[in-house]
């Protein structure tokens, strides 16, 4: 498969929507660990609302699709986590812009876009120990995915591959941002509950289209 | 912070719900409201640039008593001390509809400036330019060799939110108001002081959630003192010039008597007479930030381009400014 249609797509966020819905007791006790527990709860809320809405709506492109869902995930959401998934979901809109289907590029683009709007608007980096280390490890693997003509079941096994990796290597991290950075020496060991979240997203897509 | 009888949890959203009933010729929040917590000026003036400014909630009068003719457009505060959402930001900037744009005011804090930087990027889809003017003079907040820009704020985005309102009912475009407003940022500093009666200690620079203070001094305990003090450590900080003309707002925390404001600014007055002295002078209760007893003690050295927009004056129902 070359190209994703607005259908497909939308298939595949009602899957992460799921995902993320049954996973809300997994992300709960991760984030109690490390945080302030409220990650599982926020990201259901979030993921709960889009799912109704994608349950009900359809959309004329893809573009329309992903601003419906980042800016119900802000609407709904609010806090950190609001503002980093939410981005995630519009800081690449400019990769769909006038699109009727999305190649693996166009993906690849956008999940890029929106990688580096995370970095800059959260000003964090590799090493951090946030969602962002899962997320360049997948966004890299699309591009590169996208350069070797791969298809999406390819490139979306890569890339989850990919966030999970990203996930392992949070492990040994010390947090630097949010209020994990709290707990220091206690957070070695565990991995980053938004990088798990992360993680989830790239497993949906994964299964969606395989 | 003060104990609330009302639930913390909706009392942001009841009280922008409130103050519209209240005040109706004043104010109003979007029947379509999303969270209900935007409340906007009872007139909207979409032909010129707007000044937003958000806040965590509890902090009264901050920031729904900065709504007015000569002071902010809108008004979003967040639920009790949390940052306010995104969306409402964006709610409120698309309800007024200026195509000249929107000049966002916040204080320095991660969740202010993740939610106002995302407010910008979600209107820049409607096409509804917007700037950021986050609010950093809290002296010291961050080392003295650390940039400006890592500090945060407290009271002194009333200045900011003055000369960005003045800039834009001049008719100044968005990029003039938020340049103008930066350069206020640039020249203003706050200093926070704590008493501690029992043991008549002066504290500065504790933060409002329990941040210990930078330095503590046992031979300043009266009015003398701490003027003296705190007029040393704004000066350190600011560094003014012959060119410019110093403003000054103390605001009293919420366990302190409402005189001893007034009287202390007289006495930083004084103190400043003989080397730098005050032009303008505001005392009275701007923010309970803080719960404690002591005060907020801001200057800002205003060259001639700031100083034609600090004229005026704006009448709240709790203060004057």
């Amino acid at each position: 498969m070359d190209h994703l249609t607005t259908e497909q797509l939308q298939k595949m966020l009602l899957k992460v929507s799921e995902k993320i819905i049954i996973s809300e007791p997994l992300l709960t006790e991760l984030d109690t660990i490390i945080g302030d527990g409220d990650h599982g709860f926020g990201m259901r809320t979030g993921f709960s609302a889009v799912a109704a809405q994608l349950s009900e709506k359809t959309y004329a492109s893809p573009y329309e699709l992903f601003k419906d869902s980042g800016m119900t995930l802000i609407r709904v959401m609010g806090g950190t986590s609001g503002v980093i998934f939410g981005t995630l979901f519009i800081g690449g809109l400019s990769a769909m812009e006038g699109k009727e289907t999305l190649s693996v590029q166009d993906f690849a683009d956008y999940i890029s876009l929106g990688t580096q709007s995370i970095a800059r608007r959260g000003r964090t980096a590799r090493g951090d120990k946030t969602m962002y280390d899962a997320l360049i490890e997948a966004s890299e693997s699309l591009l590169a995915s996208a350069s070797s003509k791969e298809s999406f079941e390819t490139a979306f096994q890569k890339a989850c591959e990919a966030a999970k990796y990203g996930v392992e290597n949070t492990k040994s991290m010390l947090s630097k941002k949010g209020r994990s950075k709290n707990f220091k020496d206690k957070t070695l060991g565990h991995p980053d509950t938004g990088a798990v979240s992360v993680s989830l997203i790239f497993e949906a897509f994964h299964e969606t289209i395989c | 912070m003060l104990p609330y009888i009302s639930d913390p949890n909706t009392s942001t959203k009841e009280l922008a719900r409130i103050l519209a009933s209240v005040y109706p010729d004043r104010f109003q929040i979007p029947s379509d409201s999303c969270n209900g917590r935007v409340l906007l000026r009872r007139t909207l003036c979409p032909d010129r640039v707007n000044v937003i400014v958000s806040s965590g909630g509890g902090c009264h009068p901050l920031s729904y008593g900065y709504l007015g003719e000569g002071m902010a457009d809108a008004c979003i505060n967040g639920n009790q001390r949390c940052a306010p959402s995104a969306y409402d930001i964006y709610e409120a900037a698309l309800k007024i509809g200026s195509l000249s744009g929107n000049l966002l005011i916040y204080n320095n804090y991660m969740g202010d400036y993740l939610n106002n930087d995302l407010a910008v990027e979600l209107l820049s889809l409607e096409n509804i330019p917007c700037r950021l003017c986050p609010a950093t003079d809290d002296c010291l907040s961050a080392p003295p060799d650390v940039p400006r820009s890592e500090r945060g704020g407290l009271i002194g985005m009333l200045y900011l939110i003055k000369i960005a309102a003045s800039c834009a009912e001049s008719g100044l475009s968005l990029e003039e108001t938020a340049r103008i407003s930066r350069k206020a940022n640039e020249r203003m500093s706050t200093l926070a002081v704590t008493m501690d009666y029992d043991r008549e200690l002066i504290h500065l620079g504790a933060g409002f959630s329990g941040e210990p203070p930078v330095s503590t001094h046992s031979d300043r305990f009266s009015m003398d003192g701490i003027a003296d003090l705190s007029y040393d450590v704004l000066c350190k900080d600011l560094k003014p010039s012959a060119r410019e003309k110093m403003y000054m707002m103390v605001s009293r925390m919420t366990l302190t008597h409402p005189e001893d404001a007034y009287i202390l600014a007289g006495y930083i007055k004084q103190a400043a007479a003989s080397r730098y002295p005050i032009t303008r002078i505001n005392a009275g209760f701007y923010t309970n930030l803080f719960h404690a007893q002591g005060f907020l003690i801001t200057f800002l050295c205003a060259d001639q381009e700031l100083e034609q927009y600090l004229h005026g004056s704006f009448y709240s129902d709790t203060f004057s400014f």
